[in-house]
C-alpha cells in the first residue's frame, strides 16, 4: 500500500481502523460531500466563528482525504490533486484541534447537508483513529479511565452512593408523609433498573429525589443497583469501542443479575444514545429486553393517568432545550414536550427546535476537555441566544451534560434562569394522594 | 498553561479555570475566585463549606459527597445552590482550590 | 461506428464495471449494519430521505442559500439532459426542431450555472479553504461538455468531439469528486435508515421553526 509502509507503528495502526471499518456505510459516507461549503451556517461553531475550518465539510475531509490519500487509486497516484494528505504531524494536529476540540457530534448539519453525508459518524471514526494515536484530550480519557477502573466516572465509592441514597430516601418520607416511600437498592426481580449519571448523587441529587418521588406516585416497582448504576458512556465520545461496549455490558448484566424486565436509563442524552442504539452494534445482537428513557417513562405515566400534575405548580415561563444525542439521534423528541406543557402552567419552545435544535455546546465529550473551554462558552452563545429569546425563566432539558453547559452559560451570558431536569419540574407538580372528585 | 488574573493577581488554572497547584490556595484567592464567578461576596456560609470541601479533600484526595457537605455544615441542600450559583463542583469546589473533577462537571 | 463512437462505448463500459464495484462494496451492508430495535420504520425514514428531506423548505442548506440551491438544481439538470441528447446523437435520432433550439436555451443557462458555481468556488475564500484542484476541474469537465453538447446542437460536425469528451467524463467520474453521482443515493438511504430506525424521520409536520 503506497505511502503506507513509512509510517511509524501508531499511525499505521489508526489507518487500520480506517481499512478496518471501510464497509458500505463508511464507504459511501467517505466518498459523498462536495465540498459546496453550504454546511458551514447549520454548525453552531461556524455561525459563532465565520472560521473555515469549523465547515461541517471541512471536518469530513479531516478523515476523507486520508481515505483518499492511502485507499483511492487517484489519491494514491496523484494526492495534490484530490486533496489527499499524509497522515502527517500537521494533518494529526489539525485533526485533532478540529474534530476534538471544534465539533460536538451533534448532528445538525447532516439533517441540512446538500448531500446527506452523516458527518458525526465520520467525526467519530476519525476520533477513533486519533484514539490510537494516544491523542483522546486528557480530561475525556481520565474520565474514561475513571469509568473503567472505578465503576462510574466520579470515582464515588459504593459506601458513599448508598449513604446519600439512604439520604434521599429519608428525605422523600418526609416530603411526601409517608413511611413506606423508598429508593429501593439492589433489589432482585424489579420492574425497572434505574440507572444515574454519577454527578447527581455527588453533586446534584435533587434530581434521584424527583425521579423517586414520581415512582413513587406512579407506584413504580424499581431499583438501582449500588455496583453498576453509571448511565455515562465517555467511550462512546472518544471512539473507544472496546471500552465502550465494556461499560455498557456492564449494565446489561446487571439487568440480567438483577432479574430486571427493562432498563431504565436517566436524563442523559449522550449515555441514552450510547446504550439503546450504539452498545446493539458493539454487542452485535439487539437486548433481550426494552431499553429506554426515564422521560418516556414519564410521558407514558401522564398519558395513562398514572400520575396527576399540576400545571400551576409551575407557574413561571418554562422552556426546553433538546439534547442532541437524545433528540435528533435518539428519537425521543415528542415526550418531553408533551410532559412539560402538562407540568408547566406557560411553556414555550425555542427556536428552532427539535431536530433542529442548536447543541448547547457542551456536547462530543467538550465538557471535559478543558483545553477547549473558551470555544465551547464561545460557541454556546447561539444557545445563550435562543433561551433569552424565550423569555423564559427556567430551562428544562432531559441530559446533566446539557445542564452543566447551560449552568456556565447562565453565568457567563446572564440569563438569570433556573436549569432543571424534566423529572424535577414533573415532580414539583406532581399531585400525590387520592383523587377528589 | 492558561493563566487567570484577579484584581492584578496571577494564578496557572486549566481550561476551565481550577487552580493548577492547589497548595498556592488561600483564603485570598478564595475570596478572589468567589468575586470573579458570580458568587459574591464570601459570608460565614460560604466559609463553613469551603473550608469543609478543602479540608475534605486533603485526607481523601477527592471532592466530598454534597450530601456530606450538607451533614457537615447543617445547610440544605437548595442553600447551598443558592450559596454557589455555579454549583457545588464548578463553584465550591474551584473555590476551595481542588482540581477539576472528572464526570459531567 | 466512427473511433469516438468506439471510444463513448469503451468508456462507458469501463464507467459501468466500476460503478458497479464500487456499488458493490457500498450498498449490501445496509441490510446488517445496526441491529438494534427500531423505534421507527427505517425503510419510511429511507424513502423520507430521497423525497421530504430533500425540500428546500426543510434544507437549510437550501433555506439560506436559494440562490445557490437553484443555481445547483439547474446545473445538474442541465447534466441529464445532456447526457440524454448524447444517447440520441450517438444515434442519430432526431427530434423536432424546436427542442433543439429550446436545450440550446436551456444548455446555455445551465453551464452559466456551472460557471457561476465555479466562480463562487473561486472568489470564496471559505470555500477555497477545503477545495482541492478535483473540485475545480470537475466542474470544468461538466460545465465544458454541457457547452459541447450545446454546441453539437448547432452544428453537429462536432458530434466526435461530444462523444470523446463524455468519454473522458464517464472515464473521470468514478475516480475524483465526481463520484457522488455514485454516492448520493446511498449516501441519503444510509441517512435515512439511520434516522428512520431512531424515529427521527419521517419529521412529522411539526412547528419546529415557529418564532
Ligand atoms: S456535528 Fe454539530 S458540531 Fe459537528 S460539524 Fe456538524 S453541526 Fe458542527
Ligand atoms: S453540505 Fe454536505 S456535501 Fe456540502 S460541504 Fe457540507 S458536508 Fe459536504
Amino acid at each position: 500500500m503506497a505511502g503506507i509502509k513509512m509510517l511509524s507503528p501508531d499511525r499505521k495502526r489508526a489507518l487500520r481502523v480506517l481499512e478496518n471499518r471501510l464497509g458500505g456505510r463508511l464507504l459511501t459516507h467517505l466518498n459523498s460531500c462536495v465540498h459546496c461549503g453550504l454546511c458551514g451556517k447549520s454548525c453552531h461553531y461556524y455561525l459563532k466563528y465565520g472560521d473555515p475550518r469549523f465547515i461541517p465539510g471541512n471536518k469530513v475531509d479531516q478523515i476523507s482525504r486520508l481515505y483518499r490519500r492511502y485507499f483511492s487509486p487517484l489519491g494514491r497516484i496523484l494526492p495534490a490533486w484530490v486533496g489527499a494528505r499524509d497522515l502527517d504531524e500537521e494533518t494529526i494536529e489539525e485533526m485533532v484541534d478540529v474534530l476534538f476540540g471544534g465539533c460536538t457530534m451533534c448532528g445538525r448539519c447532516s439533517v441540512h447537508c446538500s448531500i446527506g453525508v452523516d458527518v458525526p459518524f465520520l467525526v467519530r471514526t476519525a476520533r477513533t483513529m486519533l484514539m490510537e494515536l494516544g491523542l483522546v484530550p486528557k480530561g475525556l480519557q481520565s474520565t474514561i479511565d475513571t469509568s473503567v477502573n472505578t465503576g462510574n466516572n466520579m470515582a464515588i465509592p459504593q459506601k458513599e452512593l448508598v449513604d446519600t441514597l439512604e439520604w434521599l430516601e429519608e428525605d422523600l418520607r418526609m416530603e411526601v408523609g409517608d413511611e413506606s416511600a423508598a429508593i429501593p437498592l439492589d433489589k432482585a426481580g424489579q420492574r425497572l433498573l434505574y440507572t444515574l449519571n454519577p454527578r447527581e448523587p455527588k453533586f446534584f441529587p435533587l434530581s434521584i429525589s424527583a425521579v423517586a418521588k414520581i415512582m413513587y406516585a406512579a407506584g413504580e416497582s424499581w431499583t438501582i443497583s449500588t455496583h453498576c448504576y453509571d448511565v455515562t458512556n465517555y467511550a462512546f465520545l472518544s471512539g473507544d469501542d472496546e471500552a465502550a461496549r465494556g461499560l455498557a455490558g456492564r449494565l446489561c448484566d446487571e439487568v440480567m443479575k438483577l432479574k430486571a424486565e427493562q432498563l431504565l436509563l436517566a436524563e442523559c442524552g449522550h449515555g441514552f444514545r450510547a446504550i439503546r442504539w450504539e452498545g446493539p452494534t458493539w454487542f452485535g445482537k439487539a437486548y433481550p429486553y426494552p431499553v429506554l428513557s426515564v422521560v418516556e417513562l414519564i410521558a407514558e405515566y401522564v398519558r395513562s393517568g398514572l400520575i396527576r400534575l399540576d400545571p400551576s405548580l409551575n407557574a413561571e415561563r418554562v422552556t426546553l432545550h433538546d439534547p442532541c444525542n437524545l433528540v435528533r439521534a435518539g428519537g425521543v423528541i415528542e415526550e418531553q414536550r408533551y410532559v412539560l406543557a402538562r407540568a408547566a402552567s406557560d411553556f414555550v419552545e425555542m427556536s428552532p427546535n427539535r431536530v433542529d435544535n442548536y447543541c448547547c455546546g457542551g456536547g462530543g465529550g467538550q465538557l471535559s476537555m478543558g483545553e477547549y473551554r473558551d470555544r465551547r462558552i464561545e460557541a454556546g452563545e447561539i444557545k445563550a441566544d435562543q433561551i433569552r429569546r424565550t423569555g423564559a425563566r427556567m430551562v428544562a432539558t432531559p441530559c446533566h451534560n446539557c445542564i452543566d453547559q447551560l449552568m456556565e452559560l447562565n453565568q457567563v451570558y446572564e440569563l438569570n434562569v433556573e436549569i432543571k431536569t424534566v423529572a424535577e419540574i414533573v415532580a414539583d407538580a406532581l399531585v400525590l394522594g387520592k383523587q377528589e372528585n | 498553561m492558561p493563566k487567570l488574573e484577579i484584581d492584578g493577581r496571577e494564578f496557572e488554572v486549566d481550561g476551565d479555570g481550577f487552580l493548577q497547584e492547589p497548595d498556592v490556595w488561600n483564603e485570598d484567592v478564595a475570596r478572589l475566585f468567589a468575586a470573579g464567578d458570580g458568587t459574591g461576596e464570601m459570608t460565614e456560609k460560604h466559609w463553613a463549606v469551603v473550608r469543609y470541601i478543602r479540608e475534605y479533600w486533603k485526607e481523601n484526595d477527592m471532592a466530598p459527597m454534597v450530601r456530606k457537605v450538607c451533614q457537615s455544615t447543617g445547610l440544605r441542600l437548595r442553600e447551598i445552590y443558592q450559596l454557589f450559583p455555579m454549583g457545588p463542583a464548578k463553584g465550591a469546589c474551584k473555590i476551595a482550590g481542588l482540581p477539576k473533577p472528572d464526570g459531567c462537571v | 461506428m466512427t473511433i469516438p463512437h468506439w471510444f463513448l462505448v469503451a468508456g462507458l463500459a469501463i464507467f459501468t464495471i466500476l460503478t458497479a464495484g464500487m456499488l458493490r462494496k457500498a450498498v449490501p451492508a445496509w441490510r446488517s449494519y445496526d441491529p438494534s430495535r427500531p423505534k421507527g420504520k427505517p425503510v419510511s425514514g429511507a424513502i423520507y430521505s430521497l423525497t421530504g428531506a430533500m425540500l428546500p423548505w426543510k434544507k437549510e442548506s437550501a433555506r439560506l442559500y436559494p440562490a445557490s440551491y437553484i443555481i445547483g438544481v439547474l446545473y445538474h439538470t442541465g447534466t441529464f439532459i445532456a447526457f440524454a441528447w448524447v444517447a440520441l446523437l450517438a444515434f442519430n435520432i432526431g427530434l423536432p426542431e424546436v427542442l433543439d433550439s429550446v436545450s440550446v436555451l436551456f444548455l446555455a443557462v445551465t453551464a452559466g450555472c456551472g460557471v457561476a458555481l465555479l466562480a463562487k468556488r473561486i472568489a470564496s475564500s471559505d470555500l477555497r479553504y477545503f477545495s482541492s484542484p478535483d473540485d475545480y476541474f470537475s466542474n470544468l469537465l461538466v460545465t465544458g461538455w454541457q457547452g459541447v453538447t450545446l454546441l453539437t446542437l448547432l452544428n453537429r460536425d462536432m458530434l466526435s468531439a461530444l462523444l470523446v469528451c463524455t468519454g473522458v467524463l464517464l472515464l473521470y467520474i468514478p475516480f475524483g469528486k465526481l463520484r457522488h453521482a455514485i454516492y448520493l443515493i446511498p449516501a441519503r438511504v444510509y441517512l435515512g435508515l439511520f434516522y428512520g430506525r431512531r424515529g427521527v424521520w419521517p419529521a412529522k409536520d411539526r412547528q419546529s421553526w415557529q418564532a
